[in-house]
């Protein structure tokens, strides 16, 4: 069963995990995704989550009726024990990455945007899944689709994405349902997508969208990366707000609209997990001030779930 | 209580100020980017529960603050009956200030300036105090305010009507300036009715030759207004008039005029003629080929030199009339003949000396005739007998020779009656005889021969005979040379003044006392000095004749108005006799001048007696040239030099009628003596600096906490 993700304080992360803020301040997205993901790889030996790695799901020991094509030779001959080689087939995986680029990703209270927060996610999940020799592509989409790399597992590819992950943003509005739609119909071969947006957008035919990446058998992650001043609207003093997106401006006095403002918010919330629940969509919610390692182990877990869901 | 400017109040409405700043204290700060406002709401201004109650005070205190500043503007003040009672008799103070000077009485100028002033005595109210003031060269206060509130009410107006019909134009000149100070002066004093303005009007022709420019170092006092009121002129009426510049002699047919135009003349060309007989005599006199007539032309604003008709003969009142201009009350100059004086000089020389070695040859060049004297030089020798010792007609002796005994017995007579002499010591023996001539006991007289030639060392430039030369130019006594020369005894003669000392210190020139004799210790003979040839010489021994014989050249130009004295007119005696023209003679003392009213010929003696026989001097009193400047003074000078000259005055007056103007101006005052607007401006700024105290305090609470929910 697909799993969904709560608003509920994680037990984790311990603090030895790298602070988003101090993250932040790495000026090369490389060097950031390298080291979020050697941080967590030296701490995944260490961790009890042992073993939830895409690798390390994918070995097993040669049960009866196992398909006698997928048996490691090499490793028999080298250890005299029966290795499924299957894992070579699941582990090439397909994964496209759609990052959110749109005016209102770049809204940030703690000094870095969304955006940034999120590139570095897709930048850290790239890295990991070069590094696991998964193919990885990308869709940077704003009101429209700004950049499609297909997902591809050759020398250069990673240096493409994290190019393309750096360029400026082009649109304004967030044409989230386009970009979905448009990767449905770019990407025939199966595999996994990886959203990352705020979604504060209509979600009115999100659900279809969404619908069409999984009815083509793929598997879909969402991550919904919002500014923890957007959950909180924690403002002490009357202002205009400016719209980012649209550039609409509004007194807002936020003692008066905080508790309106939140309920709203977590209607909205509730829809997009709705949304992903029907369609057995995992979301995990990230605040930008929460390390990207929690993104990643999300991430993982929710892999292991998947394997394992179709395993059994 | 009541407001003086009630209008102030509506700026009370300032008070929902504050009010206002407190409702929309919550009003945006700043801009504030955010990722979406699709779940926001615009958000009315509008105050919170909390607000209100943290700022209350402070809203209080500052609307009270805006109340008290516009009730301090608003100017309140209470109106009780007794201030009420009080005020009734607050009225004006006005010096009305009349013009008599001579421009006064051209036409019917004088008639306007008396129903002028009658007007304004008619605009007067019960509870206003008058002065009134003629001025020409001086004011003259004819009631003053105190006689003004003495009298009963009902007179005040009559009384001040007979006053002014005594009153006449004079011939003196104007003197604006300092009768405006006279009456600011006089308005400026403190009073012990209460005054609601204090005002001099001024019934005046405004000539431009008024002399108001003193006014300019003049610090006008606050509070008093001057309103003028212009008899004006006729439009751009021509007048001239003619100066006599220097005083002449019945001999000189030179005599010269200045004659000026008015700035607005319309006529260029005027007639100088000498009045014959009457004024009446004057159309007949006149024609163009009059000898007795001169014509002049003259532009406008301008003037020019010109000679005076030839002085006929047998013309008694030396009387010149201007005849071509519209204004005539400075047409007439008179002109004092002086006839020349006769000066005669008894010579007791050396007759056998006649060379330039001796003191004759240069004694008639040193004296010349002149046009104001006839001067006689008579040799003793030449004289068939003996003059009488007192015979008035010798004027000076000049002694330059050894005398007999009959020459010395004369000759001290003479100088003991207090006739003038100048004794030249020619030789020792001849110098000894001063002793005999002075009665006083001989000392021995040294003849001194420099080496080479002595010169003048000191000069006394302080003594009338050689104040002349006191100038840079003309004070060097260095270029003449004396081969020799005569010691005297100091002592001798202790009462003597030495005019000119020789290098050494021996005098060379002495006045000696009191007896008018002048001694000179060497000659001018061209063997003993360079006298004869030096070029100060001639003015040296004329300024002594002048001095001696106490005669004066030229008598000073008199106007009406002067001051008259002795020392004015040169005379030597302390006392004087003068008569004005038509006027009994009066004594004048140096103490005591007399003031001429009168222009014409008056005439001056030693005595009554030589005035009533005919021995008197005559002399010229012509009206000051400054009357004769008759446009309109520029106001804007007045005006640029400080003077508070209102222009509406008919407005002005008719509003002092006005109940409702007499009800703001009691208003007024009484607001001005509670003066409560500085008790609420000083309450406004209490309640201010409690407010900036509060409203700081809280500041720092509220900086504080929000500092922290920012960090």
């Amino acid at each position: 069963m697909p799993s969904s993700s709560s608003s509920a304080p994680r037990p984790y992360p311990p603090p030895s995990y790298i602070d988003s803020q101090s993250l932040m301040q790495i000026k090369s997205l490389e060097l950031r995704a390298k080291s979020v993901v050697e941080g967590l790889m030296n701490g995944i030996h260490r961790s009890p989550y042992h073993g939830f790695s895409v690798e390390f799901t994918e070995y097993r020991q040669y049960s009866s009726g196992d398909d006698l094509r997928y048996l490691d030779w090499r490793l028999y001959a080298r250890s005299d024990r029966y290795y499924i080689k299957r894992f070579e087939d699941e582990t090439n995986l397909r994964c496209h990455l759609i990052v959110d680029n749109s005016r209102s990703m770049t809204y940030g209270s703690l000094g870095y945007s969304k955006e940034d927060y999120a590139k570095t996610l897709a930048a850290t999940l790239a890295y990991f899944l070069t590094q696991q020799r998964d193919a990885v592509g990308l869709l940077r989409f704003s009101d429209k689709v700004d950049e499609f790399i297909p997902a591809r597992f050759r020398v250069g590819q990673l240096r493409r994405l994290l190019t393309s992950l750096e360029s400026a943003p082009e649109g304004t509005s967030s044409g989230i349902n386009a970009a979905l739609e448009e990767a449905a119909e770019r990407v025939r071969k199966r595999g996994l997508f990886v959203v990352m947006s705020d979604f504060l957008t209509n979600v009115d035919i999100l659900q279809s969208r969404l619908g069409y990446l999984r009815a083509g058998g793929n598997e879909v992650v969402v991550f919904q990366v919002l500014d923890p001043a957007e959950m909180s609207f924690d403002f002490d003093q009357p202002a205009v707000f400016l719209d980012a997106e649209t550039g609409q401006e509004l007194f807002v006095d936020p003692e008066q609209a905080r508790s309106q403002y939140q309920r709203r918010l977590q209607e909205h919330l509730d829809q997009v997990s709705a949304i992903c629940d029907g369609l057995g969509i995992y979301v995990s919610r990230l605040t930008t001030d929460s390390p990207l390692e929690v993104a990643m182990l999300d991430f993982l877990e929710t892999r292991l779930r998947v394997t394992q869901t179709r395993r059994q | 209580m009541s407001f003086l400017t009630p209008l102030y109040l509506l700026a009370g409405l300032a008070v929902t100020l504050p009010i206002v700043f407190h409702l929309i204290r919550r009003t945006p700060q700043g801009r504030q980017v955010f990722g979406s406002l699709m779940f926001l709401e615009q958000s009315p201004p509008r105050m919170t529960k909390r607000s209100r109650l943290d700022n209350l005070l402070l809203l209080l205190l500052r609307g009270l603050a805006l109340c008290l500043l516009a009730f301090a503007f608003a100017r309140p003040f209470f109106r009780s009956h007794q201030e009420s009672l009080a005020q009734e008799d607050v009225g004006r103070r006005v010096a009305i200030l009349i013009d008599t000077s001579a421009s006064m009485s051209h036409t019917d100028q004088w008639e306007r300036a008396v129903e002028e002033v009658n007007e304004l005595l008619n605009s007067v109210s019960a509870s206003d105090s008058v002065s009134l003031i003629a001025f020409d060269q001086q004011a003259n206060s004819l009631i003053s305010f105190e006689d003004w509130q003495e009298l009963p009410a009902s007179n005040r107006q009559s009384t001040a009507e007979e006053k002014l019909s005594e009153l006449k134009p004079t011939q003196r000149r104007t003197e604006l300036g300092n009768a405006l100070i006279y009456a600011a002066d006089l308005l400026a004093q403190n009073s012990e009715r209460k005054i609601s303005r204090r005002q001099i009007v001024v019934v005046s022709d405004f000539q431009e030759g008024s002399h108001w420019e003193v006014l300019r170092g003049y610090e006008w006092p606050e509070g008093v207004e001057i309103e003028p009121r212009i008899i004006e002129l006729e439009n751009a009426l021509t007048n001239a008039t003619a100066h006599v510049i220097s005083a002449t002699n019945t001999a000189d047919k030179d005599l010269r005029l200045r004659v000026q135009s008015s700035k607005n003349a319309q006529s260029e060309t005027f007639d100088l003629q000498w009045d014959r007989d009457q004024l009446e005599s004057l159309e007949a006199s006149i024609s163009d080929i009059s000898p007795s007539k001169t014509r002049v032309y003259v532009p406008p604003g301008q003037s020019k030199v010109v000679r005076a008709p030839e002085i006929p003969d047998g013309l008694a009142q030396h009387r010149l009339l201007l005849t071509g201009d519209d204004v005539e009350f400075d047409n007439v100059s008179y002109v004092a003949p002086v006839a020349p004086g006769n000066v005669q000089i008894l010579y007791f020389g050396d007759p056998d000396a006649s060379g330039p070695e001796g003191l004759s040859f240069f004694v008639e060049p040193i004296f010349p005739s002149t046009s104001t004297r006839q001067v006689t030089i008579t040799d003793w020798d030449s004289l068939d007998a003996v003059p009488d010792v007192n015979d008035p007609a010798i004027t000076l002796t000049l002694i330059g020779t050894n005398c007999d005994e009959e020459q010395i017995h004369w000759l001290r007579d003479s100088i003991q009656s207090g006739r003038p002499a100048i004794f030249v010591a020619t030789s020792v023996e001849q110098g000894m005889q001063i002793y005999d001539l002075l009665e006083i006991s001989p000392s021995p007289v040294t003849e001194i021969t420099p080496e080479d030639y002595a010169m003048i060392g000191e000069v006394d430039l302080t003594h009338p005979a050689l104040s002349p030369f006191d100038d840079p130019r003309y004070a060097d006594f260095t270029k003449v040379r004396f081969y020799g020369f005569r010691s005297f005894d100091p002592n001798s003669f202790p009462d003597a003044r030495a005019l000119l000392s020789f290098e050494d210190g021996e005098p060379f020139l002495m006045e000696i006392g009191n007896r008018q004799l002048i001694l000179m210790t060497a000659g001018w003979g061209r063997d003993e000095s360079d006298l004869a040839v030096w070029s100060k010489f001639v003015p040296l021994m004329n300024g002594l004749l002048e001095h001696l014989e106490n005669r004066v050249e030229e008598q000073p130009q008199l106007y009406v108005g002067d001051s008259l004295t002795p020392a004015l007119l040169k005379s030597p005696h302390s006392e004087i006799w003068f008569q004005e023209p038509e006027d009994a003679p009066i004594r004048v003392t140096n103490d005591s001048p007399f003031v001429l009213e009168k222009a014409g010929i008056g005439k001056f003696a030693e005595s009554e007696a030589d005035l009533n026989e005919g021995n008197a001097h005559e002399i010229a009193i012509n009206l000051h040239p400054d009357e004769s400047r008759i446009d309109l003074v520029a106001f804007e000078s007045l005006e640029a030099a400080g003077l508070p000259i209102s222009s509406a005055t008919i407005a002005l007056l008719a509003e002092e009628e006005n109940p409702e103007s007499s009800r703001q101006l009691m208003n007024r005052e009484l607001e001005s003596r509670q003066r409560l607007w500085q008790w609420l401006l000083l309450a406004a700024l209490i309640v201010l600096i409690l407010e900036s105290v509060i409203s700081g305090s809280m500041q720092r609470r509220s900086g504080r906490s929000v500092f922290s929910t920012q960090s």
